[in-house]
Formats: C-alpha cells, structure tokens, sequence
C-alpha cells in the first residue's frame, strides 16, 4: 500500500505486483472489518443453528430479565429478555439476516439503478444528463419518509416495502457522484485517446470509466449498506418499519429507546450489533477501496 | 484557491451569525408561580370551535368558558350556568351567572352561546365539533341570561358536548370578520375568552404562554401563568421533568413509573381512564371469527392480567364488559374470561377448530396512538397462538389504520380504544355495538332495539335493568377480546399540587404551587 | 455560464412541478384525512359530507388543476388541522430550521474538512486512525438513539444543556451535535477519500518533482482538486440534514420545518405536506444551482455547453 508523506514529499513505490488478496488484507483494520462482516454473515446463514430460542417466542412471566452477567439474569437469556419476554440474543441472531437482506437488496436496488444512470448521465451528457438528473433531483428532493409512507400505504407494511424505500431513495446518491466522476473522466486524455482509436461506447464504459469510478463506487456502497441499516432503524423510530413479528435490529432499537434509562439491555445491545456490522462494513470497504484503486496497485 | 477560502470563511460567517443569532432569542427567566405543562402535542389552533383533540382542548379549557364543568366522576356541575332544568322532552334551559365577563370586558351572555353553537353548526364552518352538537336542533334565548337547547328528539341531561361547548365573544367575533357563514381565520391565533387564564403569545410548537385572569368571576386562580411547552417524544418529555424544565407532563409511559415516582424532584398522579382498549372482531367478514364459539374460546385464551403487569406496568383494570367499572350502566355480575387455554382448545374444538388447525388470523392494530398499542398486539397474537392456531399482526400508522376503520375494512381481528367522556353507556354501546354505527362490526337487531331503549328511558333503575340484558349478550356473544381500562399517567415536578382526571382534561385553576 | 445557467434554472423549474405532482399524487393516493379530523362519533354520512366540504370527493385532476391554479397564485389552502393558510404556517417554522441546519452544517464542515484533510496527508498516523474511528463511530449510531443517549447524559445526568426546545445557545448545543455528527462523519470519510486519491493523481506527482512547497502543493493542488466530490457531499447533505431532522426536532422539540412537516404527514394534512414539499424542493433547486456555480468554477475541465 502506497504511503505518502508528503512533508518529506517521499514516495514509496506502488505495490504493483502483489496479489489482490495480499495487498486487500495488509492492513489490520480491514482484517477487523472482514471479520465482522464474516462474523455477521455467519450468523445470518446460521441463525436457525445458533439462536438457542425461537425469536418470536414470548414469555411474559420472563420479561424484563437482565442479561446473564448481571443479578437476575439467567444463563438461558444470554443477553436478557424484551418487554414481552422475548430472547435479545435469539433476536439479534435473526436480526443479522434481516439485516443482511435488507442491506444487500436496498444497495443492489439503489446502485445498479444509481450506477446506471450515472455512468450514463455523466458519459453522455446532453439531454440525456439533463433528463436523468431531473428525474434524480425530483427523487432526492423528495422527502423518503413521504415516500415510505406513500409505499406503506400501497404495499402495506413488510419487509419488501423497507426495501424498496430505501433502495429507491438510494440510488440518486450513486447517481449524483458517479455522474460528477464521469463528467470529468470524459475530458481525461486516456479516455480521449480511446474515443479517438474508436472503442465502442460499451467498451470505454466498461473499460476505461467504470474502473475508475470503482474506487468511488466502492465507498459509496459500503455508506449504501450502512445507510440501508441506519434508515431501516429509521423508519422503525417512524413507525414505518418491518412488522412488529420480524426480528430487525432497527426495530428493536427503536422500541428499545423508550428504556434506554430503566432497562437499557432491550436497546443497547441492538445498537451495538447495528453499530459493528456498520462499523465492520465501512472498515472492509476502506479496505477494498485502497486495494481496488487502479493507482495504488 | 480564493474559492475554497471564500467558502470556508461563508461557512465561519454562517456559524457566527446562527449561532449570534439564537442568542437574541433567549427566553426572559421564568417566575417562580408558573408552571409549564408538556403535552405531547402543541394545540392546532385558539379557535376554539373548530377541533375535538384532548391537547388543544386542553388549553381551551383554561382560557375560555363552558355553561357546565364535569367533576372526576363524569358528574355535571354548574359553571357558567347556574341551574338546568327539562321544560318539555325536548327543551333544555339555562340559566347562566350575571358576572362572567371576555377579557375585553364584554359580558358573557346567552347570545354568545347560541352563536357559539350555531357557528359549530354552520355547515360552512366545517367544524369537528359538528357531529356533538347534531341533536341540538335550534337554541332560544328568551332573555340575555336564559338559554335553551331545543332537540329533535328527548335527550337525558347526561354529560355530552352540547352542553360542554367553549363560549365565545360573538361581538368580538363579529367585529373581526366572523359570522355565521362567513370566517376570518382571525379567532385561530387571537382568541377572546372568559377563562381562568388570559391568552399571552403563541409560538407555535414552541411554547404558548397564559396569564391568570385577576378578574375572574370564580376568582384569580392561584398559579400565576401557565406555560404550554409540546415536547413529542417520551423519553425527552420524562428528561425534562426531570430536569424542572417542566413541571407537568402527560403520557408517561409505564416504565417510568418507578423512575418518576422515586425522584428527588417529581412524583406521579394517575386515574383510571375513559378509555377502553379491546381487540373487535369483524362478524360482518366471513371467517372463523364469525362463530361465537371461537370468540369465546379465544377470549379464553388470552391472559389480560398478565398483559396488564408485564407491558402496563399494572397500569390497567381488567373489563368483563364493553364498560369500566365507574360507568353508569355497569353490571359486576357479569363474569371474566378468565385464561383457560384447556376451556379455548375445547371450545375450539367444538367449533370445528382441532388444535386451531385452520385458524390463520390477522391482528390489526395502530402503533403510536394508544400507550402501548403494539406491544399490546404483540402479545395477544403470541398469547392466541398457544391455542395451536396462527395469529400474525399487522402495525400499520395511524391515519391509514383509521382509514380502514371508516370502511369496515379491518379483518379479522382489529385493535381499538374508545374514550368515552360521559361516563354513560349509551355512547360506547352505540358508537361500537349498533348495527349502522361505523365503527361497529358486529349487528344484532335485539341488540340495537335494546340500545335504542335504553337511550330514553328516564328511570334509572328501568334503564339499568336494559342495560344489564344488553351487556350480557355481549358478554356471551364476545364480539370483543374484552381487554381492559387503561390508567392515565401523569407526572409532575414535587412543587406542583394538581391531581390526574381521567377524561385527560387539565384544569390549571385546579393548580397549586407548593 | 450564462447560458449554462440559464438552461439549469429552466431545469430547476421542472424538478420542482415535478416534485409537485408526485407529492400531490402521493398523499392523494394514501388516504385522505377525513376519518381523522372527524372525532369517532362521527357518522359514515357526517365524514361523507365533510370529505364533500373539502372537495375531497372531487376526480383527482380536478382536485389537482384546482390546486395547481392557486398554488400558482402563492395559495396553498388553509391548513386541515390549524385552519390558517398553509404558506405562513409553514415559512414561520423555516428560521428555526434553518438556525439548526446551518449550525449543524456548519460545524460539520469546519471540524470535518480540516481533520479529513490531516488524516489524508498523515495516512495511517494516529490522527488517520481516530478520525476514521469518529466518522465510523458517527455513521455507524442511529440518530435517535444518540439524540437521547446525549440528553440522558448532558441534560439529566450532568446538567449542562436543556433538553428540549429552542432558546439561547446552550438550547442549541445537543440538537446541533445530535443533527451534525452523521453529516461531520460523512463528510470527513469523503474528504480524506477524495483527497488520498488527488494526492495519487499524476499531475501531484509532477508537481511534487517539480519541487513544489509541501503546503502550497496540498492547498493549490491537491485541495482544488478534492473540492469537488465534497462540495457535491455538501449539497446533498442538506437534503439529508432535512430527513435527519425530521428525526433531531422531534426528539428535542424544536419548532422546525421537518416537525411540522412529519406531524401533517401523519395527520394527512394535505395543504402543509405540499407547501413544505414544495418549499424544501426550492431551497433544494437553489443549493443545486449553487454547486453547479461551484463546479464549474473549481474544475476548469468540466463544459458547460
């Protein structure tokens, strides 16, 4: 990995001949980052396995039990027990497949519409730029709890409708800075110089303007998958979210915020678990940013 | 890089004037006799015939009159109107105090409560109130201080809106552009009252200030200004009591209870509520909820005090019938459901349910709107599915729930709570139960006839006795999961004397500092 | 420029009609409020004459082109819950909102486009390392959960700040923190992206051979350069300062825009949702055109015709 200090304006010469996996996994915080990622992905495929309840099992003789460390608490109930008696760590378990799905599908929803059309907007310019930034400017200018509310309203509350909330308000951010990097990638010489050797159209883009915006597109979708999990929570604090019977970690954090000072377990530990994989995603997507760009290999 | 610079040092410019800004806005130190009450919700508007919600009414209440006042009890008492009497079936007269007088000085008299009365019933005023006053069918006022309700048909001197309307200043209204068939929109942010406490300044969802009326006809009121200061969510509302930035809040959510009861600096005050919460079943929609036997079995099914302790904190009274306790036209021979799950699989069984193999319902309910709403659904579906059967929720926000409501449109189980501020049978069991009622999904003619029955007739005794047959067919038919009442939490600052009602209202001339 | 601009502005105008009709279809298509202004005792037949009232039994174009011809005029309705015209309801909310927007905005910039700027010179020194832990940590809570962890922490434990509405500065702080961190966070994750691949770019390792000063390198070149992609974050994040605040003013109670606008979204109160959907789609056109100014000005490469 390149280093540049530029008070000594040293330049350490560029790691071209290293593997991708080897240059991807040099750094510790990546490492950390795919940990997690790997850990909550673990989870997710194996939740039936690992959850030792059935998440939503109710038991209002147990609610409100502490977690097991603390008195009161019961080795049953790892991390305690909800307000309707329900296991919190049976629930987070599950909770990282919702969470998965509901990041994935929105970011994959939201970048290929996103990418698409920036990539497309910004290489052509034109009325098709114009057209494409209009219809963007409209969705961004549009407030997304309307939006949801507006989805809610047609599909009814579900998982799907968190999904395409988040996935459809989501793409104008790729929109806006993929267009913006493309825009300037077509005024660069060696973009030129392939216009002017007469490469197709689908060749440059695929060729000479994706990969430099990999780096860009990389970032954003590391944000993507974090805003999916945040606004999800979101939505939940507005009532909009998953249904009640779904284990999502949004959700249970915006129920558990009304005890966040007389029973702190039902919230903190959902935010802890939104807090890592977040934490964990942007860390590998640093990671595979500095590894992806073209000028560090 | 004079662009980069110039935007850095606008943005510096910005944060020196937003932040020079707010400073110009600190509030002026509050006296030591007032007190500020957090609501959830800032009122809508100073007009005061116009909406029906408790959080805008309750400001109504402290700066505007009404001809009687109710007591804790639900029982009228005099007010504005010194006496009442029945002339004919259909005439009700008023005889209203001399004294009472607008903070302009112009005195209350009965031709400002038959404008205030017709202006609500203006079709053109279009005014949420309209439906309260609908049996009242013209108003006389024989003289300045005589006012009477003509009806349409007898009425039973109950408490009810038509005599609970706020009095306005229809010189006032008059001078500013407001008529019968014809509004300003003046009166929505400068209202002329003759209440206990004078309208100051209004900002709105920030605060709105009032002023004790030293020449109030039943006296200056002890607290000298009451501030109304919104705070929406729960958790800030129960911070800012706590830290003496308010000194009464509504809404407390029961997990606060020991918190706030404990504090150094605040207390709790409760009563048991108006409002009944229960989950209806649409009979009127096929499915299996349309036996009686699967009503009753789940019915059984369910554990109400276990809810009650876990998700209320206790905060609630378990009902056997759609009425509480303290409601004219309560039975207390009518049995509970208690939970048998061994009773509701039998009954299931009989009804052609094995095991409640082919029972797949839905469980509609609000979120947001009720304390606990969801929670509460939650629970009754993870409780119902004990019965072997499947029970699933579906949490939709208010305005879209409500929406289906209108239509009949909830099925098969919906959630629902109903306040009821007369303290008198009559208008839950018509409201919920009656065959053309919206919000009724359940149809039973001996039932109605019963209803109807009751309504007009004037010997108590006779009236119950109506009453009691018609709770037992609700009883037994359970077109209801029969729930509970809920207790309304409020807590306060320790220097504040003031007791909680259960018809949400907030008096402030009730109020006294410590 | 000038016909840039021009073609821009005439651009704008379509994104806010735009905005228009979706936000008028969309409320239309979810109900509308009649079931909830009317109190429950309200009769089938008394909901129907007041859904009547409103006109709210009208065909939807009909009700569109009557609201569209007094929109025009600068009529947006009375409000359904407050009574009062639409349009001053809403702009007498837009200085609070505004004072917390910018404030938060402005403290985000300053603190994350000077940190960000250091953490990419400095790479992978301790400074590179706490900030990205700051803007991960700042990205990665929820801003409700924050909003109350910094109330229950500074307001009720410590003392130091109220906890709800607005007033003086000390009224200001928590909100500001609470609405500006995921911005802070955002931006400074950007800026040291953005300027770690500047600080790559070719013409940086010319001018570096070329024996340019260290600072004046990071300022002329490398910081021109980077300009770009953060000025883009800024502007959109005043969109997304908006929907957080929604989430900010709700929890400290501040007399805002977003409040008002969440509470008329929940009440179907038609005439407020489009005046304030409207008024956020012209600021929204306004900080558009701002930074197509600022692109055009910072990088030369871009054209315009």
């Amino acid at each position: 990995m390149a280093t540049v200090a530029l008070a000594g304006l040293s330049l350490e010469e560029p790691l071209r001949r290293k593997p991708f996996a080897a240059v991807l996994f040099s750094g510790a915080p990546t490492i950390v980052g795919a940990a997690i990622v790997c850990a909550v992905a673990v989870l997710a495929l194996l939740a039936p396995w690992i959850a030792p309840h059935d998440p939503s099992m109710q038991n209002l003789a147990l609610a409100f039990k502490p977690p097991s460390w603390l008195a009161g608490g019961s080795a049953t109930y790892l991390l305690g027990t909800d307000d309707l008696g329900r296991d919190i760590f049976s629930r987070i378990v599950w909770g990282a497949r919702i969470a998965g799905i509901v990041g994935l599908c929105a970011v994959a929803i939201g970048g290929c519409i996103g990418i698409g059309l920036g990539v497309v907007a910004g290489y052509f310019g034109g009325i098709v730029d114009d057209v494409i930034a209009r219809i963007a400017d409209i969705q961004f200018a549009f407030p997304a709890v309307l939006l949801a509310i507006a989805v809610v309203g047609v599909v009814g509350p579900s998982l799907l409708t968190v999904i395409l909330t988040i996935g459809i308000t989501g793409w104008v951010q790729y929109v806006r800075v993929v267009r913006a990097e493309a825009l300037s990638l077509r005024e660069r010489d060696f973009v030129q110089a392939a216009v002017a050797t007469g490469s197709s159209v689908t060749r440059i883009l695929l060729r000479h303007v994706l990969p430099n915006i990999s780096s860009s597109i990389t970032v954003l979708t590391t944000f993507g998958i974090a805003r999916a999990i945040i606004l999800e929570s979101a939505l939940s604090f507005l009532a909009l979210g998953v249904p009640a019977d779904i284990p999502s970690w949004g959700a249970m954090l915006a129920d558990g915020r009304q005890f966040l000072d007389t029973a702190w377990w039902l919230g903190l530990f959902p935010g802890l678990a939104i807090f890592f994989t977040v934490l964990g995603v942007n860390l590998f997507g640093d990671g595979l940013r500095d590894a992806l760009d073209p000028q560090s290999r | 890089m004079p662009y980069g610079r110039r935007a850095l040092l606008s943005f510096a410019a910005l944060l020196a004037l937003s932040l020079g800004g707010s400073a110009a806005l600190a509030p002026a130190g509050a006296a030591d006799s007032t007190v500020t009450i957090s609501q959830g919700v800032d009122p809508v508007t100073m007009d005061p015939l116009k909406r029906t919600i408790t959080p805008t009414t309750n400001v109504h209440y402290n700066i505007f009159d009404t001809l009687v006042r109710q007591d804790r009890e639900g029982k009228l008492f005099p007010w504005v109107a010194t006496s009442w009497k029945r002339v004919t079936p259909t005439v009700w007269e008023f005889k209203l105090r001399h004294d009472v007088k607008f903070w302009n000085g112009d005195p209350l008299t009965s031709a400002d409560v038959k404008f205030s009365v017709e202006k609500i019933k203006d079709p053109a005023e279009g005014s949420e109130q309209g439906p309260r006053v609908a049996t009242v069918e013209r108003i006389e006022t024989p003289d300045s201080y005589t006012v009477r309700y003509i009806t349409a048909k007898p009425t039973a001197m109950i408490a009810g809106y038509p005599w609970q309307v706020f009095i306005v200043d229809s010189k006032y209204w008059k001078e500013h552009g407001d008529d019968v068939g014809h509004s300003s929109g003046y009166q929505a942010e400068h209202p002329m009252g003759s209440g206990p406490y004078i309208f100051k300044s209004w900002r709105k969802d920030e605060q709105l200030v009032t002023e004790a009326n030293a020449n109030y006809w039943h006296g200056r009121p002890s607290v000298d200004s009451v501030i109304w200061k919104p705070i929406p969510e729960a958790a800030a509302r129960v911070a800012a009591l706590r830290t003496g930035e308010t000194d009464l809040i509504t809404n407390v959510p029961a997990q606060y209870q020991l918190q706030l009861a404990g504090g150094r600096n605040t207390r709790l005050t409760s009563a048991r509520s108006i409002r009944v919460l229960f989950f209806a079943f649409n009979t009127l929609k096929p499915g299996p909820q349309q036996n009686k036997l699967v009503r009753q079995a789940l019915n059984y099914a369910i554990d109400v005090p276990a809810i009650i302790q876990t998700v209320l904190g206790g905060r609630a009274y378990a009902v056997n019938t759609p009425l509480p306790p303290n409601f004219v036209g309560y039975d207390p021979k009518i049995p509970f459901y208690h939970h048998d799950l061994a009773k509701a699989k039998e009954l299931l069984a009989k009804a052609g349910y094995p095991d409640g193999k082919g029972i797949d319902m839905l469980i509609n309910a609000p979120i947001g709107r009720y304390n606990k709403d969801k929670e509460i659904a939650e629970a009754i579906a993870g409780q119902l599915s004990q019965t072997g059967g499947h029970f699933t929720t579906k949490i939709q926000e208010w305005t879209t729930y409500v929406n289906f409501t209108s239509s009949r449109g909830l099925t098969p189980v919906y959630e629902l709570a109903w306040g009821n501020n007369s303290y008198d049978a009559d208008n839950t069991l018509t409201s919920l139960f009656t065959s053309d009622a919206r919000l009724s999904t359940y149809a039973n003619p001996a039932l109605d006839k019963l209803i109807v029955d009751a309504r007009y007739e004037t010997d108590p005794k006779k009236r119950q006795a109506v009453y009691d047959k018609s709770l037992e067919i609700i009883h037994d038919e359970a077109p209801w999961l029969f729930m509970f009442q809920y207790e309304d939490l409020y807590a306060t600052t320790k220097r504040l004397a003031w007791e909680a009602r259960g018809d949400e209202d907030i008096f402030c001339d009730e109020m006294k500092l410590k | 420029m000038t016909a840039f601009l021009v073609r821009r502005a005439i651009g704008a105008v379509w994104v806010v009609v735009g905005v228009a009709v979706a936000v008028f279809l969309i409320l239309h298509l979810t109900g509308d409020p009649a079931a909830v202004m009317m109190p429950p005792e309200a009769t089938t037949q008394q909901i129907a004459e007041f859904r009547h009232n409103q006109g709210f039994d009208r065909p939807l174009w009909v009700q569109f082109g009557s609201f569209a011809w007094a929109a025009l005029h600068g009529d947006f309705g009375n409000s359904l819950r407050h009574g009062e015209p639409a349009l001053g309801l809403a702009l007498e909310r837009v200085p609070a909102s505004v004072e917390l927007a910018f404030s938060a905005l402005a403290l985000s910039v300053v603190v994350a486009v000077p940190i960000g700027v250091l953490a990419a010179v400095r790479r992978n020194s301790l400074l590179d390392l706490a900030a990205r832990i700051f803007a991960l940590i700042g990205q990665s809570a929820p801003v409700y959960w924050m909003g109350i962890m910094l109330i229950l922490l500074f307001g009720v434990q410590l003392g130091w700040f109220p906890v709800s509405g607005i007033g003086g500065i000390k009224h200001l702080v928590l909100p500001t923190v609470t609405l500006g961190l995921f911005t802070m966070a955002q931006l400074m994750r950007l800026t040291r992206a953005s300027m770690l691949d500047v600080l790559k770019a070719d013409f940086l390792r010319t001018a570096r051979a070329k024996g340019v000063q260290p600072l004046r390198l990071l300022w002329h070149h490398a910081l021109r350069n980077a300009w770009l992609p953060i000025v883009t974050v800024i502007a959109t994040e005043l969109v997304t300062l908006f929907s957080q605040a929604i989430i900010t003013e709700t929890i400290y109670a501040w007399p805002g825009i977003a409040r008002l606008a969440v509470q008329a979204i929940v009440d179907r109160d038609y005439p407020i949702v489009e005046v304030v959907v409207i008024l956020a789609a012209l600021a929204f056109v306004a900080i558009n055109l701002l930074t197509d100014v600022f692109y055009a000005a910072l990088d030369p490469r871009i054209r315009y015709e």
